[in-house]
């Protein structure tokens, strides 16, 4: 098999920047890093330049092309003289870190994205994260199997907590093509939910309390310790939102 | 490799959503479709539902992007028992993905990248391809892929294909048109190389054109199958005496007539009717 060492380098090179100025200034200490021979080296070092710029544009293009087609509602909400500049430093910060899920390419990215404008977004995109988290919510949860988790939480509902009405801004962005401007600031709780053998999403609006106690179920840590809390668990078993091992 | 009584499926194109409904309201002129596995291996009821709607309509061929068989280690068995499943659940009469890697530490490149073309590294992907076939109970077939970079190497592209699929004893997924946009891009006869593959053990073909990028020529799936690769289409179609299916590949600039696309898969039907003396 191509060696271990020179497949790192090489995805390295074509995908995270930075790793060919260190090629072309510190040879050696490259090397180093990836433990290449000498021939492995000299391999890398006599890359065609410009075929290594093409191949990496590549990739690159079908990086965005997963964002964009995954989040469609984000991108009108951000303003289209901004994409270039977002999206280069998104890729600049963002390496494609395997996601943990096979099949879940598009997802994986376009939750790189979401994490990235949440994160690291510069100024002035706080409903365009929003927006972000809820499309990738709908489609984890249109994926996300109900009983292969290890979380109490079926894979089928996912949970987020926004600053803005996340559920009335995308049903607006649905009818009318484009997200309205300069909404005010509601915080939302809510559970996105893929109804049993089908595709059919719905969304359900929660307290802050409830909210809190299904994400303690979510992450796999929940005794219940009040009659609230017996009851929140209790809607979560009639709903079918729970693995068996959350039952 | 191949089961002597697998029926030829045809020309068909490879599924992708844009072109769902077109694909339904000429589907009188489309023998076969090929899907993308790793779309249909978690199995979500939206993905579930649309398989069996193609299915229903037309026979559908699995083929995959992430397997990833060249990176260095052993092969993912978990993605190897979901591939099984969904051969089983597609009925499926073979498998493919490529013969290269997309994955390294913990990077998932996503572009199918060449491989160092040594002989042991030729076996070691040979162990793996084999591991596949019986992992998943079906024929496995290896595509040949178009390249940019290229590292000098022990062994032509031509004999690192051959070793690869004698050694596992598993088919071949010829694309023609990734044959000729290297044949371009690293000054090679096309023709002497499809002279120097197994072309018997070639089970599917596919077809789809490109574009110039600088002085680069790009397999982007997004033109119609260029003159030179027709020619290298005539050139070994009476030799493919395991082939069982064509399919055309586009992924981007969706032609507003889809009969642009139609027109490839006749031009392609008519070259098999006259070899198959149909
Ligand atoms: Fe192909």
């Amino acid at each position: 098999m191509t060696d271990d060492g020179f497949q790192r380098a090489l995805a390295e090179l074509l995908t995270v920047p930075g790793t060919r100025r260190m090629l072309d200034d510190a040879a050696d200490g490259f090397a180093a890093r990836f433990a290449l021979t000498a021939d492995e080296l000299g391999l890398l070092l006599g890359t065609n330049r410009s075929r290594l710029d093409l191949t990496a544009r590549s990739i690159v293009g079908k990086r965005l092309d997963f964002v964009r087609r995954a989040l469609p509602a984000t991108m009108s909400a951000l303003p289209a003289r901004s994409h270039q500049g977002l999206f280069a430093d998104f890729i600049g910060r963002c390496p494609p870190v395997e996601p943990a899920e096979h099949g879940a390419r598009p997802i994986g990215e376009a939750r790189r994205f979401a994490d990235y404008l949440r994160d690291c977004g510069p100024a002035g995109v706080p409903l365009a994260a929003d927006l972000a988290e809820y499309e990738v919510l709908r489609a984890e949860a249109q994926f996300g199997q109900p009983t292969s988790s290890d979380r109490l939480l079926g894979g089928h509902v996912r949970l987020g907590h926004f600053t803005f009405d996340v559920i009335t801004l995308y049903d607006g962005w649905r009818r009318a093509g484009r997200v309205q401007a300069e909404p005010t600031p509601r915080p939302t709780w809510l559970a996105v939910v893929r109804a049993s053998e089908s595709s059919a999403l719905a969304c359900f609006r929660l307290g802050e309390r409830a909210y809190a106690v299904l994400d303690r179920l979510g992450r796999g840590e929940f005794a219940p310790d009040s009659e609230v809390e017996r009851a929140v668990l209790r809607l979560a078993q009639q709903e079918g939102w729970l693995t068996d091992a959350g039952c | 490799m191949i089961r002597a009584g697998q029926p030829w499926l045809g020309v068909g194109l490879g599924y992708r959503q844009d072109l769902h409904d077109a694909i339904f309201a000429r589907s009188g002129s489309i023998d076969c479709l090929e899907v993308i596995s790793e779309q249909y291996l978690a199995a979500a009821p939206a993905q579930r539902e649309r398989l069996r709607v193609l299915r229903e309509r037309f026979p559908v061929v699995p083929h995959g992007i992430e397997l990833s068989i060249g990176t260095a280690g052993p092969l993912d068995l978990q993605y190897l028992d979901d591939l099984a499943r969904l051969v089983v659940a597609m009925d499926a009469p073979w498998c493919s993905d490529h013969l290269s890697f997309t994955r390294a530490g913990d990077l998932a490149i996503g572009q199918l990248t060449p491989l160092v073309r040594t002989r042991e590294h030729a076996t070691a992907v040979a162990v793996k391809a084999a591991q596949v076939q019986r992992h998943v109970g079906v024929p496995f077939l290896l595509e040949n892929i178009t390249y940019y970079l290229d590292f000098p190497a022990e062994l032509s592209e031509a004999e690192f294909i051959t070793e690869v699929v004698e050694q596992a004893d598993c088919g071949l997924l010829l694309d023609l048109t990734n044959v000729f946009v290297n044949s371009v891009n690293h000054h090679f006869d096309p023709v002497e190389f499809v002279a120097a593959i197994p072309l018997e053990r070639v089970v599917q073909l596919h077809l789809a054109g490109g574009q110039w990028s600088g002085d680069t020529l790009v397999d982007t799936h997004s033109a119609p199958v260029p003159e030179q690769v027709w020619q290298l289409l005539d050139h070994v179609a009476d030799r493919l005496s395991s082939l069982r299916c064509v399919i055309l590949e586009r992924d981007q600039e969706f032609p507003d007539e889809f009969d642009e696309l139609l027109a490839d898969l006749t031009r392609a039907r008519q070259t098999f009717d006259l070899v198959r003396g149909g």
